[in-house]
């Protein structure tokens, strides 16, 4: 881990001041915001049906850095079950796609963040949006037993997952200062 | 409460942005290992015979011998090459213009008079092919 000093204005909470009061307050604050993100998002149209900005990630990412890696699960699959009661599509294929996304970008960025802990929020949220992009696209592929191919959509999905990455980057980073 | 300061940047050293740069290569390289199996040539074709009714023969493997098919005026052959590429050998067409057309990669070959139609099937045409 690399603490820098005073110039950055950036303040991290140590881990006894996040009593379990705060702690689950905050989830709940956070999976409340990133639902209504996904709900947001979900009628804009789409390059590819598993392609789409996924800002609901900034939450999770804000969660793993701010609690814990447990945190940041527990905020990507109460949004998923919270936007999909909103949305009607409850453990419909949908609701499963969006879920193997949320888990797998939390998981991803929570293995990059332990292995790299210098990583900055960019190298942490792209890789989130690729895993969780790749995830949703290998779902489709398992549940309607399609034939895609996948250098196009691994070339199509770097294209899409980097500017949205960053856009979860900068409000993440914005997260962080804020509180 | 002890309160440590962190920097959270969107890109907080120059490994970030070769982060960034190195999956854009990826990205391209993707694209050119697609170009390269779109560009090997098709995996499946289509000969479509407009007779009353239209007839359509799918084919996904590269025939040896060439397909025999009867067209709206009379017989017609495609053949198949190992490449993927495919030719109308013949057809009872009074200039033959379909025939001097050649060997197609991608794309099709029509013969109007004797109504016949071959073509290469994309690869999502080709899914949908093997499911109907």
């Amino acid at each position: 881990m690399r603490f820098q000093d005073n110039k950055s204005g950036y303040a991290l909470l140590d881990k006894q001041s996040m009593t379990p009061v705060r702690k689950y307050a905050t989830m709940a604050i956070l999976a409340s915001a990133a639902a209504a993100l996904q709900i947001i998002e979900s009628p804009l149209p789409r390059l590819l049906p598993w392609l789409k900005p996924g800002l609901a990630n900034a939450m999770a990412l804000f969660a793993i850095l701010r609690i814990s890696i447990s945190a940041g699960l527990g905020v990507s699959v109460i949004r998923t079950f919270i936007a999909g009661a909103f949305l009607g599509t409850l453990f419909s294929p949908v609701h499963i796609i969006s879920l193997a996304g949320a888990l797998t970008s939390t998981l991803s960025m929570s293995i990059v963040r332990r292995l790299l802990p210098e990583a900055g929020l960019a190298t942490l949220s792209v890789t989130g949006a690729l895993a969780s992009n790749w995830a949703q696209l290998i779902v489709v592929e398992l549940m309607f037993a399609g034939s895609m191919s996948y250098w196009f959509h691994l070339a199509v999905m770097i294209w899409v997952a980097i500017p949205s990455g960053l856009i979860v980057a900068r409000v993440t980073s914005e997260l962080l200062r804020r509180t | 409460m002890n309160i440590e300061k962190k920097h959270f940047q969107v890109f907080s050293d120059r490994k970030d942005l070769f982060f960034i740069l190195l999956l854009l290569a990826v990205s391209l390289l993707s694209w050119y290992m697609h170009a390269i199996k779109a560009a090997a040539g098709a995996k499946a074709w289509q000969i479509v015979i407009f007779t009353d009714p239209v007839e359509t023969v799918e084919i996904r493997k590269i025939p040896e011998n060439p397909v025999k098919i009867q067209g709206k005026i009379g017989p017609a052959s495609v053949e198949f090459n190992s490449a993927g590429q495919f030719r109308i050998a013949s057809s009872t067409c009074p200039h033959g213009i379909c025939v001097n057309y050649g060997w197609v990669s991608n794309g099709s070959v029509v013969c109007v008079p004797n109504g016949i139609l071959v073509k290469t099937l994309e690869n999502d045409e080709a899914i949908d092919a093997v499911s109907r």
